[in-house]
């Protein structure tokens, strides 16, 4: 990566154009920093030279007074408008990099959900991006109005005395340069602290995750164990780190001593002959060595913020490359589709072949098989969010090529999968179903209790909010189901949970796949005696073909169907 | 079991002290030696200053300002080294204490502690008790050891200019005083920052469904006004800053003109203020970190108060926990039997030992609450119980680590694994067994079905050595025919036959290959109990089963 995309990353990530005028503001900040800089050795010099002279110590004092107190005063307005910048920025560069991961199309080709772990996921999104507010949080931004501060001091001095002025100058910078580059050194030995930490991020969230589960476990301290292992893996790293740290931190805070000799040295040369102006000198050290310093201690908040903002565009940049085209997935319509499957490999020995079918609104295909006949991975491959495959889908007339990835995530905009991985929210029953957008909820949910007593039963308002924890199987597929219709979608695909269901919540989800039939096209793995009776269509699949096709009554008669069916009871 | 986090806050820094002690005995040394060497830089600049004015400056007197450095280079060094390492290994052993109080914590006690919290304890809030040892007490030491050491060398020849020092010691206290008003705003952020992360692992969970309804945006906004409740507190907390931080700055100048307005009542010279301009920066040092000290402790001390709340859950019994104190749990020979709490109701609940007993009941009536009461009551007496909950969890690791958690399996359990992955279907995953066994799962076993989860875990708790298995609808995810095959092998193969299988179900299937049913009912408890053959015959249970035998007469 060339050193100008590398700048223009950096801004892209710190300038925010909604705030230029907050930042301008900070800008007469600085500038404001700049003159009084200017002002202090010459404040300081008339200062100390008026020690001996009443009249002129009175008049210098209250300058010097004056002087101070509007420094005070822009430093007060700087930190707090900083502050502010960094406050929106934050909120700024968090909603960013969370709309791309969120809207990141999941990669198909690994068959994997989720390209990034739930534990990397939160320490990019929160620790990284905090790195930007430790910038504020200590003061580190306060750096570049102290560096413009000390510039034009020294600026002033070189016309008071240009020998140690020039001198000072030299040294300065030459101290500055060299932390600079140790600091280089210490943000690649931050990095690796970071990406330690972000393992660490993974290994305590799957714990905590898992806590429940170890307790009705017997198991031998497997928490403790795996967490002993990353914690000390990160405390070794840490205190590597710890080394450079501190010689560096040490190096900066010795400056004042060597700044003073190696000044001193000069002086004999310099025809100081004024005690003030010496001591103007010695004020500027000491006034250089706070930023000087701060330059060491806060480089090192900086690079960590750098490599924060590295890797926050690192994870906003492998989501960029294959965001999808912007289409309006909402509110399709569909009236018919056709499956036209021919082959789908998964892994070395299973594939499913031949597999076609069409389906019209109203009506509902059962798909039936042992378990391994191939039904889920075609509910999977149906639901175009998995896999591509070699076939088609013909939605309305419109065929789509389902061996293009594009094309595939157009269709599965269709679709809804119900399944057991279906998410509840802790929220509202209202946002659960609506997802936020909830315009006509309200007659909706009227209707649905029309056709789905059990919903009366559940006494649930709209407003209350779920438990996840504390509802059943049948209750999540019953809110997802209800979501699926609120939020239009033509074609919903159902996986069946064959247990786990009590009468009342069996006969629930019967009233809501009637209700499916009256809007949609509705495609079901089953095994359920009922949802087979009522399918108009009934697909028996075996080692990944079509064994069997037609309605529960045509079928009755082909001994593979008996079977299937003895093996139900 | 805790070595740290029982005591109170200072209790526990003081234990912290003695425990490294002779690190902090080296660190102190440091710091006395890097003090006393900084304090002879006002009175060498004084005679600097005193020999310009005079015959001229001496080469010597300049060269020992790079003596100086160099041994002030070395103690600093050295005092960091010794603060960091006692922290470093403190944040290590103060994670692993947690952790394992939270690991053999019955999970009621911080049931309702959302999971993005107790990360947020044991990683962020652990790191600033961290900050606050190795860098707030290093400051701490370096301040009171300054003081030490500088005010008896002022005391002994300029004794007089006290009085300028006080407009830099205003400022250090409004300061502090400022840090400690601000430390309301710290916890309210951290708690803040915990819903923020919640927020994101709910996202995380639901990424899938968000965009199967492609509403991603209305997400993004709920993400954004939570992120900005956080950060609004983050604003209101530098507020405060931006009024203290720069006040030193002025103490500092103020200080400067006070002292020459005592030098000219006093006749001294320019010297003399020069002389004192340089402890004036002595002290500023540690000062100006104050600042930094401030936050680090308010923050420190507010990781402190959650790690304790957490801490007091984990060491309480809950509400939950107390009333199993009346379960009388009962483990004979014959049977393992506990006392519950039904819906107001004491309900006796029998498993006899070598067989299936099965729980059936509407939704809702409080099947999966009972399950896990029975197994906490009888792990909380010390009994060894697996129990497989409804959604069990698998971790990030590899299959056999999911198996045996930490143990290591011998010949017999391997092969035991072995089996139980043929029984269970697992055999498929990958072409061969120990290649399914060196399966990464990945997160939530995010690289299995739900389905082959569940199988997972139920395979997990028959390999725990448990002599109790308590299964949550165990068979709700694998088919009629898998199930038969599972419960059959299990009932045959003589070393799971003689286990207790305690089991909640819907399916009449199920229940048929069980040897004792119970039917729960909310408003009465048990309605029926018995053997299976009997007690499906009874009119309550067959009505029960009854919409799931459509044309298919009862055997």
């Amino acid at each position: 990566m060339s050193q100008s995309s590398l700048k223009s990353r950096w801004w892209e990530y710190l300038w925010l154009r909604s705030e230029a005028f907050l930042a301008v503001f900070i800008l007469i900040n600085i500038l404001i920093s700049a003159v009084t800089g200017y002002l202090t050795p010459r404040f300081i010099s008339a200062f100390y030279a008026s020690l001996g002279d009443s009249a002129a110590f009175d008049r210098e004092l209250v300058s010097l007074a004056l002087l101070y107190g509007a420094e005070y005063l822009n430093r007060f307005l700087f930190t707090l408008s900083t502050s502010r910048y960094v406050e929106v920025l934050l909120v700024d560069v968090r909603r960013r990099s969370f709309g791309l991961w969120l809207k990141a199309p999941f990669k198909r080709k690994s068959g994997a959900h989720e390209e990034y772990p739930l534990g990397e996921v939160l320490a990019r999104l929160m620790n990284d991006t905090d790195a930007v507010r430790e910038v504020v949080g200590s003061g580190s931004f306060a750096i570049f109005i102290d560096i413009i501060f000390i510039l034009s001091c020294l600026l002033s001095f070189l016309q008071l005395n240009s020998t140690t002025g020039l001198g000072l100058f030299i040294a300065e910078v030459v101290a500055c340069l060299l932390l600079i580059k140790g600091s280089r050194v210490m943000a690649t030995i931050f990095m690796d602290v970071r990406r330690l930490t972000g393992l660490m991020a993974r290994v305590v969230t799957d714990l905590t995750s898992g806590l429940r589960e170890l307790f009705f476990s017997p198991n031998d301290r497997y928490a403790s164990r795996r967490g002993q292992k990353i914690f000390e893996e990160f405390l070794d790293k840490q205190l590597r780190a710890n080394i450079w740290d501190a010689g560096y931190y040490s190096a900066a805070e010795s400056l004042y001593p060597i700044l003073v000799a190696l000044v001193m040295i000069i002086v004999p040369y310099s025809q100081i002959t004024e005690i003030a102006i010496l001591a103007a000198l010695i004020d500027l050290i000491q006034k250089s060595i706070t930023p000087i310093k701060d330059v060491a201690s806060k480089i090192s908040v900086l690079s960590r913020a750098k490599t924060g903002i590295d890797r926050i565009h690192q994870f906003n940049e492998s989501f960029d490359r294959d965001l999808a085209p912007r289409l309006d997935y909402t509110d399709l319509e569909a009236q018919a589709i056709a499956l036209e499957l021919r082959s789908f490999r998964y892994g070395e020995g299973f594939e499913l072949r031949d597999i076609n079918f069409t389906l019209r609104r109203g009506e509902i295909l059962g798909i039936i098989g042992e378990s391994g006949c191939g039904k889920s991975t075609l509910l999977k491959l149906l639901s175009g969010q998995y896999y591509s495959f070699d076939g088609t889908v013909t939605v309305d007339g419109a065929e789509i090529a389902a061996d293009r990835d594009s094309e595939l995530r157009r269709f599965s905009s269709y679709v809804s999968l119900i399944s057991q991985d279906s998410h509840v929210f802790s929220e509202t029953l209202r946002f659960n179903i609506s997802l936020g957008t909830d315009g006509g909820f309200d007659e909706f949910w009227a209707l649905a209790q029309g056709s789905i007593p059990y919903l009366s039963r559940w006494q649930l308002a709209p407003d209350d909010v779920l438990r996840p924890k504390s509802l059943s199987l049948g209750q999540k597929q019953l809110i997802s189901g209800l979501r699926a219709l609120f939020l239009k979608k033509p074609i919903i695909l159902m996986d069946e949970i064959s247990s786990g269901l009590d009468s009342e919540l069996e006969a629930a989800l019967r009233d809501l796949i009637r209700f499916f039939q009256s809007r949609s096209m509705t495609i079901i793995v089953t095994h359920r005696l009922e949802t087979i009776l009522g399918a108009n269509s009934l697909l028996l699949l075996e080692g990944g073909r079509i064994r069997a096709r037609g309605t529960n009554q045509e079928l009755s008669h082909e001994p593979a169907y008996q079977e299937f069916l003895q093996h139900l009871h | 079991m805790t070595q740290r986090i029982h005591r109170r806050f200072g209790p526990w820094i003081i234990h912290h002290a003695f425990e490294f002690k002779w690190f902090y005995l080296g660190a102190f040394l440091c710091l006395y030696l890097l003090q006393v060497l900084q304090s002879e830089i006002p009175q060498k600049i004084r005679t600097l200053t005193e020999e310009l004015s005079g015959q001229g400056i001496n080469q010597a007197s300049v060269f020992i300002f790079l003596g100086l450095a160099v041994g002030i280079l070395i103690f600093r060094t050295f005092s960091r080294l010794l603060f960091f390492y006692p922290a470093r290994v403190q944040q290590k052993l103060i994670r692993m204490e947690l952790l394992e109080l939270l690991e053999a914590a019955p999970p009621s006690r911080y049931s309702d502690r959302p999971q993005g919290q107790i990360f947020q304890i044991l990683f962020d809030d652990i790191n600033n008790l961290r900050a606050f040892v190795g860098f707030g007490l290093l400051q701490i030491g370096n301040l009171l050891i300054a003081a030490w050491v500088l005010i008896p060398k002022l005391n002994q020849t300029d004794a007089y200019l006290w009085p300028a020092f006080s407009p830099l010691f205003a400022s250090v206290f409004l300061f502090t005083a400022v840090t400690f008003i601000n430390q309301k705003y710290f916890k309210k952020m951290m708690d803040k920052k915990g819903e923020v992360q919640q927020y994101i692992i709910e996202s995380y969970e639901a990424k899938q469904t968000i965009k199967n309804f492609h509403r991603e945006e209305n997400f993004i906004h709920g993400f954004v006004r939570v992120s900005a409740e956080e950060l609004k507190l983050f604003f209101k907390s530098s507020v405060g800053f931006a009024f203290t931080g720069p006040y030193v700055k002025l103490g500092l100048g103020a200080s400067l003109m006070w002292a020459a307005l005592l030098i000219r009542r006093s006749g001294g010279t320019t010297s003399d203020l020069v002389f004192f301009s340089g402890f004036l920066y002595l002290f500023l040092e540690p000062v100006m970190f104050l600042s930094w000290v401030a936050v680090v402790v308010s923050q420190g001390f507010a990781a402190w108060r959650r790690v304790k709340d957490l801490h007091h859950l984990l060491v309480k019994p809950s509400a939950p926990e107390e009333q199993l104190a009346h379960a009388e749990p009962e483990v004979s020979p014959a049977s393992v039997a506990v006392t519950l709490d039904f819906w107001g109701r004491p309900l006796r609940l029998i498993a006899p030992r070598g067989s299936w007993t099965v729980l059936v009941g509407e939704t809702g009536c409080g099947k999966s609450h009972l399950l896990s009461n029975f197994a906490s009551c009888l792990i909380l007496a010390g009994e060894k119980v697996s129990m497989v909950q409804q959604e069990p969890y698998l971790f990030n690791d590899t299959l056999a680590e999911n198996l045996f958690l930490g143990v290591t399996p011998d010949k017999v359990g391997l092969e035991r694994a072995h089996e139980l992955l043929r029984i269970f279907q697992l055999d498929g995953l990958a072409p061969s067994l120990d290649e399914v066994l060196a399966l990464e799962v990945g997160e939530n076993g995010k690289r299995l079905s739900g389905g082959q989860m569940k199988r997972v875990a139920l395979a997990r708790s028959l390999l725990s050595g448990a002599r109790v298995l308590i299964w949550d609808d165990p068979f709700s995810s694998v088919d009629i025919i898998l199930e038969k095959k599972i419960m059959t092998r299990l009932q045959e193969t003589p070393e799971w036959r003689d286990l207790t299988f305690l089991i909640s179900s819907h399916r009449l299937t199920t229940v048929r290959l069980s040897d004792q049913l119970i039917y729960l009912d909310q408003t009465v408890g048990i309605r029926a109990t018995g053997p299976v053959e009997t007690t499906l015959k009874e009119a309550d249970v067959s009505k029960f089963f009854k919409e799931q035998m459509v044309g298919v007469p009862l055997a």
